[in-house]
């Protein structure tokens, strides 16, 4: 068990350091890109800026609140995807037939597959969330390891909700546009007050779209620690990592070779 | 006669486009769920906001607030990807077999476009009209006779949207990563377009520049019409974009001349 966990983190290391070198070999598009992201988050600052200028709160949360869950949400979302970007294509990669390569190597295919690719903008994504964590909160270190922990969980959410999605091709065809709009989805709800879900949509953000565990309960937890809201944090996380992978690997049984010839270098 | 003979051509591209669009029909259903979704987080978050402010802010009530994001939206998504569209055409080399056909690539990409954005405007207007009646229900003191100028301000705001799109996606015959400046727009429309807050609550200095500017008479002007009609505004509103669409035709024709000078395609 150690062992496979091991090998699992090694695999994923290794992919990062080629990503890595990769995008580095681009050096002006890459940084075009992240400054770019970070641009283009920062647009949002303005947006709740002009807002709170007029009301004092919203759905419970002020200015910093808001920045906060922006800034979780965006590290989270940065890390899932610097780490794991083919989890963006899964579907894309099944229904090309490509999906052969992996299967093929000796590694977890699972794992093999979501970590051989990168999203350079993702960069953007993590260095927005730092900055704007570290300008609201000036840097506290108990808070600024809390807050790269709670990411890392935050992303574990996004990669398990993505597999489980793009896992839904193996059963009834191509699900890549629901992936995407399921991410949309994800994204936008985790970026606004948690005051203004009332009702269904409240419990909608606890259970099958749980965006609430990648923003609102970690700036709970970041703002007044509560090992309650930790446990029931880390098991959900379980509980989705779990159904997503059991749900890859049960659809994989149905899934037919394309016949591709791919070269993976 | 050959005015009519030269549009005829841009009719017929069009007519093409939207056919093959067409085919694709059920796929801007599937988009619009993103549009219907956007809106209903924009009405939960003006609730919580009216909920604890009262009845109007900045002189819209919660239903023309609703009606009026309905509007700016409509106009930012009814769009085809032609930044896209017309930067690769210019990296990869594809421009050298447009540009000897009988047609103006400018006027090719605009009538090529129309039909997808046709289709779109459609679609994602009657969403927006059913969106509209079951989130907030009808807006007070509307008149249908003010519709068809408000459906013009909307349009004139989509073109306006894509000529300064288009004018932007030149910019690759000299820039090959112009993407950011894809980026730039897309935000001064959101911030200075009024798209997500009408320019009234933005502060004083800055609405005051924002008036001025291209992309309040892509989005804010078309909103604001839509959800408080007046005759004097309305000519307002058509003057800025007529005067802007203009500008921006003739300067995405400059810019391609210009560019077009500077093109080297190798290989073929």
């Amino acid at each position: 068990m150690l062992t496979e966990a091991k090998k699992t983190i090694q695999l994923i290391g290794g992919y990062f350091r080629y990503n890595l070198a990769a995008s580095m070999e681009y050096r002006s598009s890459f940084l075009i890109q992240t400054l770019g992201m970070i641009l283009n988050n920062s647009a949002f600052i303005f947006f709740w800026w002009v807002l709170f200028e007029h009301v004092g709160e919203i759905g419970g949360y002020g200015f910093q609140e808001v920045m906060m869950i922006w800034a979780i949400s965006s590290t989270s979302y940065g890390i899932a995807f610097v780490f794991f970007g083919n989890v963006r294509r899964i579907s894309k990669i099944i229904v090309s037939g490509e999906l052969d390569t992996y299967l093929l190597q000796s590694k977890d295919a699972l794992i093999n597959l979501i970590a051989s690719g990168t999203v350079v903008s993702a960069w953007g994504d993590i260095f927005y969330g730092l900055l704007l964590f570290i300008f609201i909160t000036g840097g506290s270190l108990v808070k600024a390891g809390m807050f790269i922990l709670l990411s890392m969980i935050g992303s574990t959410f996004l990669v398990s909700i993505l597999v489980a999605a793009h896992s839904l091709t193996f059963y009834f065809g191509d699900a890549q546009g629901t992936a995407d709009l399921i991410i949309e989805f994800m994204v936008t709800i985790g970026t606004y007050p948690e005051g203004i879900y009332q009702g269904a949509s409240r419990v909608l953000i606890y259970t099958l779209l749980p965006t609430a565990f990648i923003s609102f309960v970690p700036i709970r937890i970041i703002q007044s620690f509560s090992w309650y809201w930790l446990g029931v944090l880390l098991l959900a996380m379980v509980a989705w990592g779990t159904l997503s992978y059991k749900l890859f690997y049960r659809g994989l049984r149905h899934y037919e070779s394309g016949n591709l010839i791919v070269n993976k270098l | 006669m050959k005015a009519v003979k030269i549009l005829d051509k841009y009719f017929h591209i069009a007519r093409v486009s939207l056919a093959s669009q067409l085919v694709y029909v059920k796929n801007f259903f599937v988009r619009n769920i993103f549009f219907v979704f956007i809106i209903y987080i924009m009405l939960l978050l003006w609730r919580a906001i009216y909920g604890s402010q009262g009845n109007t802010i900045a002189g819209f009530t919660l239903t023309q607030m609703i009606w009026y994001l309905i509007t700016t939206e409509l106009v930012a998504l009814t769009r085809s990807n032609v930044f896209l569209e017309v930067s690769e055409d210019v990296k990869k080399g594809n421009i050298a077999y447009l540009i000897n056909k009988p047609y103006h690539y400018v006027g090719y990409i605009f009538s090529n476009s129309m039909g997808e954005v046709g289709l779109r405007f459609v679609i994602n207007g009657l969403t927006a009209i059913i969106m509209g009646f079951i989130l907030v229900g009808p807006l007070e003191e509307f008149s249908m006779i003010h519709l068809p100028m408000i459906i013009l301000a909307i349009i004139l705001g989509i073109c306006l949207n894509f000529f300064i799109y288009i004018t932007l996606a030149l910019s690759a015959f000299w820039f090959e990563e112009n993407a950011a400046l894809s980026w730039i727009y897309s935000k001064l429309i959101f911030m200075l377009g009024g798209m997500l807050i009408p320019l009234k609550l933005l502060p004083n200095w800055l609405e005051s520049i924002a008036r001025y500017m291209p992309f309040a008479y892509v989005t804010y002007g078309p909103g604001r019409l839509a959800v408080n009609f007046s005759y004097q505004q309305f000519f307002e509103i058509l003057m800025w974009q007529g005067g802007y669409l203009i500008t921006f035709v003739l300067l995405a024709l400059l810019v391609y001349r210009k560019g077009v000078k500077e093109l080297n395609v190798n290989g073929g």
